[in-house]
Parts: structure tokens; C-alpha cells; sequence
């Protein structure tokens, strides 16, 4: 019966053993090493060393817990930065201060409400006066198709001037200028609600 | 990104306390130097990319290197070694009150001959079998080549056992 050599010396073994030993070796080196550690004492006996050496360490240096002020001090700083960022992402930009710093706040919310108003009216007022189209022909009537026109330029109108306000620190409600000024002014000139789409008779 | 930022400290925190724990021997140091690295953390995490724990790795290390210039720097001028000169020179300095009365005598060798073993060997050890790190994680966190990786692992473990192997000789015979 013949004995088995090992092409591989166990210096070249030697080479490799740390990186076999923590799963760092491609599979044909692995293989080639496990086929020698299979007939190698000293090759094997290094292994086990490695192992037991690995085992003091982890008793010698545990896992330590990291101290709760640690993650409590990092955690409040994290928590207090996201505020402070989130607060510059939604400040006015630089324009809009400059504006404010020009008339107060409050001075600017009777004026957006009045241009506001004025402009909602001026729509269908300028185009009954303009006298294009079938409302300037006596009993002529709106059709729902301008109805919506105007209602759609209203709104933008609207959010334009909420908008402005906004930004330079007036806080314009699209509701509250849609209920109570806008509403009842057409239903005064008789323009009827902002959402009719029926046709409707001129005043 | 807080979210995200919560579950990191989480899961990260003990890993980097312990490896500043291993390179300062110093409870109060090693929790300071965490928090540094958390607060790092935190302000790179937007453009963190790639392997987080090589990331930290790097980072505790140099901070743990910060931390030693700075003490040496209150007692002396500051030189100008580089981080692997001054983790040498703090292991090369005697044991500390807090090592001698750890747990067991053989822990105790133990982290005496890590510490004998000067740097890169002592962070390459510690990062392969405290922090159990792949080699391509400690080559990214110690900025080498992979292949220096498996050399100085493979260097480390056999000057750790030499080292262990003569402490017991000597043990054995006095």
C-alpha cells in the first residue's frame, strides 16, 4: 500500500491557512488546503490554534456596552438638527422678508383681501364691458363653459395673491377669501355660486 | 434620515465603543471618542457610501489617535508620528490600573502581548477577531491593499503566539 503525498508543502499551506482559516480563501484553495489539513498534523494542530487563540481574544477583549449617554447626547443633537433644518427649508425666502420688513404683516392682509376681491370681479366685469361674446347681446346668457373660465381665472388670481402673502408673512386663506369675499360679491352681481355650472342669466 | 440615523447608532454604537475600548484602555475616553464617531456619522450620512463598517473602523481609529496626540500634546510639544507611531507609543507605555485588575491572568497576557505587538498588527487583529471583520473591510478602514491585510494577519498570529508561548515559559519556570 503506497503513502499519500501531499503535492503541497506545508510552507505553501502555511501561506494560506489564515485566510482558509477566516473564510477568505476561493473555493479551489480552500479545497487544496482542506486536502492537506486532512493529512497534516502540524497544519491541523495551527488550525486549532488559531481557534483557540480567536477564543481568548473575544474572552480578552469583550463586547463591551456602549454607555446610554453616548446614544442619548447623539440621538438629541441628531433630533435637534433635523429641527433646525427643517425650519430653514420652510422660511420665506429672502424676497419675501424684504417685502415684510417693508410694510408689517398685519398691513399687508386688508390689501391682499381687497385686490383679491377686485380682481375676482374685474374678470367677468371686464368681460361684459370688453362687450365680446354672447353676454353683450341683450338676454344673451353665460354659458357654463365661461362660467368655468372665469371661475378658473378667479382661482388663479387667487392663488397668486395667497400665495404673495404667504410668502411675505400674511397668512391669506383660499377658503376664507373664497367664503366670504368672493362667494358673496358674485352672488350680489348676481354671477351665481363659484362652482354653478349651469348657464345663468345676466343681471 | 433620523429614522434610518436611530437604527444605525443601534446597531453600530457597542461595535465602535469596543474597538476604542481595545485601542485607549479607557472607559470615559472610549465613550467619548464614540460619540465623536456617532457625530460623524450623523453629519456624513447623506454621502455615506459603501462598507459602513470599514467606514467607522477608520473613523474610531483616528479618533482614538486624535484623542492620545491630544493627551501627549497637554504634556509635551506635538510631534508629528503618524497614527500608528502614537497607538504604539500609548501600548508601549505600562499597564494601566484598569488592566491590571481585569477579569483573568491569561486576558490579562493576553492584552499585554496585543499591545506589545505595535501597529498595524495590534488594529489588524483586534478589527479580524473582536470586530470580526472581513479582510476587504479592514483593507477599506486602513486604507492598505487587501493582500497587506492577509500578511499582517498571518504575521499577527504567529508573533501573538511567540508572545504567549514565551509568558508561559517564563511563567513555568519561575
Amino acid at each position: 500500500m503506497s503513502r499519500w503525498v501531499d503535492p503541497v508543502s506545508c510552507a505553501a499551506v502555511d501561506a494560506q491557512l489564515d485566510a482558509y482559516f477566516d473564510g477568505e480563501l476561493s473555493e479551489l484553495d480552500r479545497a487544496r488546503v482542506e486536502r492537506h489539513v486532512a493529512h497534516c498534523a502540524t497544519c491541523a494542530e495551527t488550525l486549532v490554534a488559531f481557534e483557540q487563540l480567536g477564543d481568548d481574544l473575544r474572552a480578552a477583549y469583550p463586547w463591551e456596552v456602549c454607555p446610554p449617554r453616548v446614544s442619548a447626547a447623539v440621538l438629541e443633537l441628531a433630533r435637534q438638527e433635523s429641527r433646525e433644518t427643517a425650519t430653514r427649508l420652510v422660511a420665506p425666502p429672502r424676497w419675501a422678508n424684504f417685502f415684510a420688513g417693508l410694510v408689517p404683516a398685519p398691513a399687508w392682509r386688508p390689501i391682499l383681501v381687497a385686490a383679491a376681491a377686485a380682481l375676482v370681479l374685474a374678470v367677468p366685469l371686464w368681460r361684459t364691458l370688453r362687450g365680446t361674446g354672447p353676454a353683450d347681446e341683450p338676454g344673451a346668457e353665460f354659458t357654463a363653459a365661461e362660467l368655468a373660465q372665469a371661475e378658473q381665472e378667479a382661482r388663479l388670481v387667487l392663488a397668486l395673491v395667497a400665495s404673495i402673502g404667504e410668502n411675505a408673512g400674511a397668512r391669506v386663506r383660499e377658503e376664507i377669501l373664497t367664503n366670504r369675499i368672493v362667494e358673496p360679491t358674485r352672488r350680489a352681481f348676481g354671477f351665481g355660486s363659484g362652482s354653478a355650472t349651469a348657464t345663468e342669466q345676466r343681471p | 434620515m433620523l429614522t434610518r440615523y436611530q437604527e444605525l447608532v443601534g446597531l453600530h454604537q457597542d461595535r465602535v465603543y469596543t474597538l476604542a475600548r481595545a485601542l485607549l484602555r479607557d472607559r470615559e475616553a472610549a465613550a467619548d471618542v464614540t460619540q465623536e464617531v456617532l457625530i460623524r456619522l450623523w453629519r456624513h450620512l447623506p454621502e455615506l457610501e459603501g462598507n459602513l463598517a470599514a467606514w467607522l473602523a477608520r473613523v474610531t481609529r483616528n479618533c482614538c489617535y486624535d484623542e492620545l496626540r491630544r493627551r501627549r500634546s497637554q504634556s509635551q510639544a506635538l510631534g508629528t508620528e503618524s497614527p500608528a507611531e502614537v497607538l504604539e507609543d500609548h501600548a508601549a507605555h505600562g499597564p494601566s490600573p484598569e488592566r491590571l485588575a481585569s477579569s483573568s491572568e491569561l486576558g490579562r497576557r493576553l492584552r499585554d502581548a496585543v499591545a506589545e505587538l505595535g501597529e498595524p498588527y495590534r488594529s489588524v487583529i483586534l478589527m479580524r477577531e473582536v470586530q470580526e471583520m472581513k479582510y476587504q473591510e479592514i483593507a477599506l478602514a486602513l486604507e492598505i491593499p487587501l493582500n497587506t491585510v492577509k500578511i499582517q494577519i498571518h504575521r499577527a498570529r504567529r508573533l501573538l503566539r511567540e508572545r504567549i508561548e514565551e509568558v508561559n515559559g517564563h511563567v513555568a519556570v519561575g
